[in-house]
């Protein structure tokens, strides 16, 4: 809901920087002189409109390279990306809140937003249903589907619950005719070649996904206005389809058709107060102009509008996409279908008993004991599925780098912090983060007992537990499904993957410190691919 | 009367209709079957039509008159005075003008002035001296 919201903000921004542009261009002299064509603006409108109708990033899957962590090259991922700031003040010590102790704007935004988009949706949905049952109830006979003429196969019916001619249906679509048009040739047959071109032109999808936009967006009046505007344009474009090669006979019947659908008397009309009204008469007048002449002023050359169009599509499409990493065997696409339910880090603890297994890593816990840990990353069926589907344990002494990610939980991996800190030598590497599916359950890596959960201003919302000494932080989660006292077996599911705090990708991070204070030497581990 | 009419469900507002298309001013119920039929109502019998129209008189749509065998039926509301009546609440209103989005139409409903109208008039008119 929160990356949602954020879509539509940034959205509605950069929507009304743009709409605001085209619209000081068009009032310009320059802009002015200049006509566009109704189809191209048209098109415009769609593409915009289509943009604005599906506002999430489409993830795309980057291969990045992986490098040789064993040789302890530093990573060239991100002195520059990074800002130091970030992670001083991530690392400092942990400051947890209880969830819920403050009112996060966010959510509450979230909550408004919902319900306005439920009642827009509602309201217009029912008023769409309410409206087409009118039309049927009110029918004067049987829907006729002529087999020739321009509304071949068609269905066509007359009502009383109409005063002009239109069209409803998306899939099984029906022109309703007012009932006294029946027999009537010189405005009936106008009105179906415009209702016949709407159909051609696909326009009632236009209209629900402009419904659609305006359900998203119902707090942006500016995409109120663009709706109107594009819907004008759908019927300019059907006029102008309908009179493609018609005699000056023809235009008037045609202007006649409008004017006694204008004249008919009925119910439904609403006004909207004095400037509505103002937009209406102009409009009216401002077709029945085109209808009876061409307008004024040469048309922009087609060789711009394609460049115009082309650089649209590229704005588009740039900025509906989100880079992110693949395994170096395959995509991310490719791993999801055979990807389980479930996965998890699992972190073991082996300076104990386990024989015949190398240490992996060194934790200074201060005392200048180097306690060995390993750390197994694992992948796991959450308690839902059946057992563990593959393992992986990272061990440095492998000379390749290029570890299997294809079999680990996430996407990629890296350790939070490879520059260096001269001044804070405390702080450097003593993160992992795991880059993985928003969702993507996050498990106990070891046997743990829960000591604290809450907000951390950065690190979002936070797991933090204790374990043989060491203190494990999850961070960056997008649930939580633990509370401080629980006792964690490994894999046990304790919530899930998220993008809270101050990171851009959907991730877990994990901290292990010792009781003392002193983080773990977490850089050997280096980065699973280069960022 | 407007005030005492009430919103009818689809099926009698069928039977009104055919009697509203018949355009007499006194119609009996074969005649009534006779427009229904045209209309599209095809599975309709006889006695469903009466029970139909004799919930319409207790409602007030109709008055009925015997005259020989046969039952006759005027209707005391005209079409125009009902619709009115069905369309002018609030919601109807809104509606009407949300549904608009939904619906591909010739033209927006809007008003126009007599000035209007014969500006546009002319409009077509000067298309023609053209």
């Amino acid at each position: 809901m929160k990356g949602l919201l954020l879509q539509l903000l940034y959205r509605g921004i950069v929507f009304a920087m743009g709409y605001g542009i085209w619209l000081f261009y068009r009032r310009s002299s320059w802009g002015a002189r200049r006509r566009f064509p109704v189809q191209f603006r048209r098109l415009v409108g769609i593409i915009c409109a289509v943009w604005l109708a599906a506002p999430f990033a489409v993830p795309v899957t980057v291969r990045y390279r992986g490098i040789n962590t064993a040789t302890g090259q530093p990573s060239r991922m991100s002195v520059a990306s990074e800002p130091e700031a970030f992670y001083f003040e991530a690392h400092a010590p942990l400051d947890l809140q209880e969830p819920g102790a403050s009112i996060r704007l966010m959510d509450v935004a979230a909550a408004i937003w919902a319900v306005g988009f439920l009642a827009v949706l509602i309201f217009h949905l029912s008023a769409y249903i309410h409206m087409g049952r009118r039309l049927y109830r009110w029918r004067t006979g049987p829907l006729e589907c002529p087999k020739e003429g321009i509304c071949r196969n068609i269905r066509i019916g007359y009502t009383h619950g109409t005063g002009v001619p239109l069209v409803s249906g998306l899939f099984h679509p029906v022109i309703w005719l007012p009932a006294g048009w029946k027999g009537d040739n010189a405005v009936l047959k106008p009105a179906l070649r415009h209702e016949a071109a709407h159909l051609q032109q696909g326009d009632l999808w236009v209209k629900w996904i402009l419904l659609w936009v305006k359900c998203l967006y119902w707090f942006h009046p500016a995409v109120f206005r663009f709706a109107r505007r594009i819907s004008e344009l759908l019927e300019l474009a059907c006029d102008d389809r309908a009179l493609k090669d018609a005699s000056l006979e023809a235009r008037k019947e045609y202007g006649m058709a409008i004017l006694a659908a204008l004249e008919q008397g009925d119910s439904q009309k609403l006004s909207f107060g004095f400037l509505g009204l103002w937009e209406e008469e102009n409009q009216v007048l401002f077709r029945i102009r085109r209808i009876m002449g061409p307008e004024d002023g040469p048309v922009i050359k087609r060789g711009r509008m394609r460049a115009m169009l082309g650089a649209l599509v590229i704005l588009v499409v740039a900025s509906s996409i989100r880079v992110q990493a693949a395994a170096p065997g395959g995509t991310a696409a490719g791993r999801s279908a055979s990807e389980p339910a479930v996965q998890a880090a699992v972190f073991e603890d082996t300076g104990s008993s386990q024989e015949g297994l190398s240490p992996d890593a060194s934790l200074m816990d201060g005392s200048g004991e180097a306690p060995e840990i390993r750390f197994h990353l694992k992948m796991e069926k959450g308690r839902s599925g059946k057992g563990i589907v593959a393992s992986y344990q990272i061990n440095k002494s492998e000379d390749s780098a290029a570890y299997d990610l294809e079999k680990l939980p996430c996407q990629a991996y890296r350790v939070a912090f490879p520059c260096n800190y001269e001044n804070a030598p405390e702080l450097v590497r003593n993160e992992l983060m795991f880059y993985a599916s928003p969702g993507t359950e996050v498990c106990a890596i070891s046997d743990e007992i829960v000591t604290d959960v809450g907000q951390v201003p950065l690190l979002g919302k936070c797991i933090a537990t204790e374990s043989n000494g060491y203190e494990i932080v999850y961070s960056h989660l997008e649930e939580s499904y633990v509370e401080a006292g629980d006792i964690l077996k490994p894999g046990d599911v304790i919530g899930l993957v998220g993008a809270t705090g101050a990171v851009t990708h959907d991730m877990v991070g994990l901290r292990i410190d010792s009781k003392e204070g002193l983080p773990a030497d977490l850089s050997q581990y280096g980065s699973g691919y280069e960022w | 009367m407007g005030s005492v009419l009430k919103r009818l469900p689809d099926s009698e507002l069928a039977v009104m209709l055919a009697i509203w298309n018949r355009g007499a001013e006194k119609v009996h119920t074969g005649e009534i079957l006779e427009e229904l039929k045209a209309m599209g109502y095809t599975g309709w019998k006889t006695q469903t039509v009466q029970s139909m129209l004799l919930r319409l008189t207790e409602k007030g749509y109709l008055t009925c008159e015997k005259l020989g065998r046969l039952n006759f039926y005027t209707p005391l509301a005209s079409m125009k005075e009902y619709q009115s009546v069905e369309t002018d609440t609030l919601l109807e209103r809104f509606y009407g003008g949300s549904a608009k989005n939904l619906f591909a139409a010739l033209v927006e409903k809007t008003m126009l002035s007599s000035r209007d109208v014969e500006e546009i008039k002319e409009l077509l008119s000067r298309g023609e001296e053209k």
